[in-house]
């Protein structure tokens, strides 16, 4: 730990005051076109301020040679213009509580180790794909983030992570297929024979075009699918869209949202997920929350601000950063984000749900999923990747469709079965099974 | 560091390293911002921020190293850790388009500067937005309204010569009206942009009234139906489909070494209707995509992609020019000093064309005319969502329609683009362009209103 200067100067702040200090150290391999292209090496860091002024919240990012000192003038100063507000910066022991979290095979966050999954996952990939164009990136870094208050917080997170991605391409004319695939944990054999399987699977399942008609149909979702579906979901739960009268679930908690055979958590807890976090952005650990319950909503989220405007409880979600590895600087205010959404499994395996559709459409990866009536819970997206079902088959990857519901229908009426699996996918917070949707209008 | 000592560090450590390398250049970054939001009467968000830092970039028989840091004092060391890299990749050779090397300073001269605006004055002019929304009715349950100004002095120094100081200002403002009614929820957003001048968000703040209204008018309105149509796409729209449906694609550095591809996209092709003409530019002043250089030192310039629906040209950085045997186009550019320069737009254009709006909808039994569009993602499939459009019945404008999004192939829509307007809009908003783990990039894009057949619309 580093900065100790600075972490007296917060811990001597008069007023309630935060310093939230960030690093990162990165390092990258991209490849192109199956050639390894560059090496990158990250060292950014950043650091962010907020103080409770004259009861009023003041923040200020800045860069990591920004003396606190500017900081906390700047929020001081800049606070006089914001709302008064009505929560507490929580109380700590004073104590230093430290975590660390480590990707099991990431000892060092050396460009070795991404080089050689690199080069592992091309040889293996050109030899399934050959006609395939191959690119993609591996990122092993360490990511730490200390928050330190004048109110006795002290919390010093060290993760070491990796993230990797492979897009594999095969431009024919007219149809430039792109499959998409990407994991946030570096791969033990087991993990990597499953990776590459699945992004093969998906690859060969798709060059064979094919067609279906518009109308009602049945469309079975892959986790990653849903996980887009579910963004309208995510947005109705944020106490800052329930204050603001923006969220349908607004009046909603004890009410029935969805089929009862769904149950939806939010587990902070669940290192397996690159949504882990043990102390939270704010100072205070978010817990394992369930948000639905058999189909009944349980709770919002919210963060400290927004928890103190609804008069609900604080829930520990605030959050000062987009992504784990991400290189962003934190942020003084906080936003509210979900951390881990973790979906009940359901009773049909997955090759029963397949052989039970007639006709239909997998839909395995969407593109600008968008809600024009947030109120109503109605979506339209794209099907970026999806496959057309025959008697229980795959038939071959359906191009340029767009698919349209009510998130609320979708997963209420329109639920026919939820899958025992619930497989690794892209979606790297999300642990979910597939679902069976009947009558869904596509175009 | 001041900028003096920062910019002979820089030369030192070019003069340490660049014998050891192909090409390398080193970037140092400053960076001053801005930022506020207004949630109904109360600012939400008030932020000033700086960043400083440093890239370095080396090339060595065509292997890159790229190295990004904060801390002037790790300079030489992260020079050799890039100089490391690319010799561990190195292969035959480095491919990179020869420019002429050059010195200068690039200074902004604002029309108008925010700097010389008042805190409070920016403060007013989001609260004025955020009431004149709430007050047309009291349908309106929420409107935000937001601001951002940078200042950025980026110091640029290549092996080759190359020396430049470039000094950048981006401003934007967004306001987001928001309406619900029995069940039903809809969004206008209003937004605006600029690279010398705040006048344009003084200017925003009448377009918020028309907005209001609009949201309470969508409330009333039906969704459209699914379906295949001919669509006119107001200039806004335009704008995005070329950006993202068009513009993307002919970024070099998605396809330099893929042989299909270069194929599929060989210059002296026909890829539109000879009635499109699409060019992208970083020469227009003003416009938040205008540069004098890009991120490797290049002069901008006007680059035609499509001319009359032949496909004239692609946008490089200096190695995917070299690649194609091209000249550079000035198009590397990065978002700042964490990242490395990759192909990317400036201002994006269709080229206007020469018929009236009125021409163009006047033979049209059932279409559609999609107005803005707040959002898409695209490449050769693409998907947008206008924000409002009205049903064109029997050659004329019917009833307004909500929820209206658009999906396409981007080789059949060029083609399927019967008619360009002969009117043309700059549309600057707030907003950024995203690649990779790049976004936002300012960017820019232009249009006519345009006549595209047999569109995919997502709806009920």
């Amino acid at each position: 730990m580093d900065n100790q200067n600075e972490i007296r100067l917060i811990k001597n702040q008069i007023e309630p005051a935060e310093l939230l200090i960030s690093h990162r150290y990165l390092r990258t391999i991209n490849f192109q076109d199956n050639e390894l292209r560059d090496i990158q090496a990250r060292e950014v860091s950043g650091k962010a301020v907020r103080i409770i002024h004259n009861g009023r919240a003041g923040t200020a990012p800045g860069s990591v040679g920004t003396p606190l000192e500017n900081l906390l003038n700047t929020a001081k100063e800049l606070s006089q213009h914001t709302r008064p507000v009505s929560f507490k910066i929580p109380e700590g022991s004073g104590k230093t509580e430290e975590a660390y979290h480590q990707d099991p095979l990431i000892q060092n966050i050396d460009i070795k180790i991404a080089r050689e999954l690199a080069e592992r996952l091309l040889s293996r990939l050109e030899s399934e794909l050959p006609q395939w164009s191959l690119s993609g990136g591996i990122t092993v870094g360490k990511a730490i983030n200390h928050l330190v208050s004048s109110k006795g917080i002290n919390q010093y997170f060290e993760e070491k992570a990796c993230d990797y991605y492979v897009v594999a391409s095969l431009p024919k004319e007219g149809d430039i297929l792109e499959v998409v695939t990407s994991r946030s944990q570096y791969p033990n054999d087991t993990m990597f024979e499953a990776f590459v399987n699945d992004l093969v699977w998906r690859a060969k399942q798709a060059e064979k075009v094919t067609h279906i008609d518009a109308g009602k149909t049945m469309l079975l979702l892959h986790p990653e699918a849903l996980e887009s579906i579910l963004t309208a979901f995510s947005h109705a739960i944020d106490g800052k869209a329930v204050f603001d009268k923006v969220s349908p679930l607004a009046d909603s908690i004890g009410k029935r949202i969805f089929d009862s055979r769904i149950t939806i958590t939010d587990d902070p807890n669940d290192k397996t997920l690159s949504g882990y976090t043990p102390f939270g952005d704010e100072g205070t650990a978010p817990k394992r929350l369930t948000l639905v319950e058999n189909g009944i909503l349980k709770s919002f989220l919210t963060n400290l601000d927004y928890a103190a405007r609804l008069k609900y409880p604080h829930t520990g979600h605030g959050s000062r950063f987009p992504g784990t590895l991400d290189e962003a600087r934190p942020s003084g205010a906080a936003g509210i984000e979900e951390t881990n959404t973790v979906i009940n499994a359901g009773d049909t395996g997955f090759d029963d749900m397949l052989k039970s559709v007639t006709s239909g459409i997998y839909l395995m990866a969407t593109w600008d999923v968008w809600s024009g009536n947030v109120i109503s819970g109605d979506i339209s997206g794209s099907t970026h990747l999806a496959y057309r079902i025959q008697n229980g088959k795959l038939a071959g990857r359906i191009k340029d469709m767009r698919f349209s519901g009510n998130i609320y229908e979708l997963l209420g009426d329109q639920l026919a079965a939820i899958s025992k699996e619930r497989p690794d996918t892209s979606s790297c917070s999300l642990r979910a099974p597939y679902m069976l949707l009947d009558n869904v209008t596509i175009a | 560091m001041n900028p003096s000592d920062i910019r002979s560090r820089m030369a030192d450590v070019l003069k340490q390293f660049s014998h050891k390398t192909d090409y390398m250049d080193i970037r140092a970054e400053q960076l001053q911002r801005l930022g506020m939001n207004y949630s109904n009467d109360e600012l939400e968000r008030l932020e000033q921020s700086e960043d400083d830092g440093f890239s370095i970039r080396v090339c060595i028989r065509g292997g890159w190293g790229f190295v990004s840091l904060n801390s002037p004092e790790k300079l030489t060391e992260y020079a050799q850790l890039a100089v490391e890299q690319a010799q561990s990749l190195a292969r035959d050779k480095t491919m990179l388009a020869a420019v002429t090397p050059v010195i200068d300073h690039v200074r902004i001269s604002p029309k108008t500067d925010p700097r010389n605006i008042p805190l409070k004055d920016k403060m007013d002019i989001l609260k004025n937005c955020s009431d004149v929304g709430r007050s047309v009715s009291s349908d309106i349950s929420t409107v935000t309204a937001g601001y951002f100004e940078t200042f950025r002095t980026v110091c640029f120094m290549t092996s080759e010569g190359t020396d430049l100081v470039m000094e950048k200002m981006d401003l934007g403002a967004g306001v987001s009206v928001q309406a619900c009614k029995n069940g039903v929820s809809q969004t206008q957003i209003v937004s605006t942009g600029s690279s010398n001048d705040f006048g344009v968000v003084q200017q925003m703040q009448t377009d918020v009234t028309p907005a209001a209204q609009r949201v309470v008018q969508l409330l009333k309105a039906k969704r459209v139906k699914a379906g295949r149509y001919t669509v006119v796409a107001d200039p806004a729209l335009g704008s995005t489909f070329v950006h993202e449906a068009f513009g993307h694609t002919s970024e070099a550095d998605e396809y330099y070494k893929n042989p299909e591809m270069k194929k599929i996209f060989t210059p002296g092709r026909r890829f539109a209707s000879d009635i499109v003409s699409i060019y992208d530019s970083g020469l227009d002043e003003g416009s938040r995509g205008y540069i004098r250089y890009d991120d490797e030192g290049v002069p901008t310039e006007k680059t035609w992609l499509i001319k009359d629906g032949i496909l004239t040209g692609r946008l490089h950085t200096r190695e995917t020019a070299a690649w194609f045997g091209e000249k550079p186009t000035g198009n590397a550019r990065c978002m700042n000093y964490r990242h490395a320069p990759i192909c990317r737009m400036r201002n994006t254009c269709i080229a206007q064309g020469k018929e009236s709006f009125d021409n163009m909808i006047s033979d049209i039994d059932l279409g559609i005319y999609a107005v803005d569009a707040p959002g898409g993602t695209g490449g050769e499939m693409f998907s947008f969502d206008a924000a409002y459009g009205y049903m064109i019945r029997n050659g004329k404008l019917a009833e307004m329609v909500r929820d209206v999004q658009l999906s396409g192939n981007l080789f059949r829509t060029l083609d399927n683009i019967e008619a360009v307007g002969n009117d043309f809009k700059l549309c600057d908003d707030a907003g950024g362009c995203g690649k990779g783990a790049q976004f936002p990039l300012e960017t820019s894009a232009s249009s006519p209103h345009i006549r595209i057949r047999d569109v995919t619309i997502g709806g009920v």
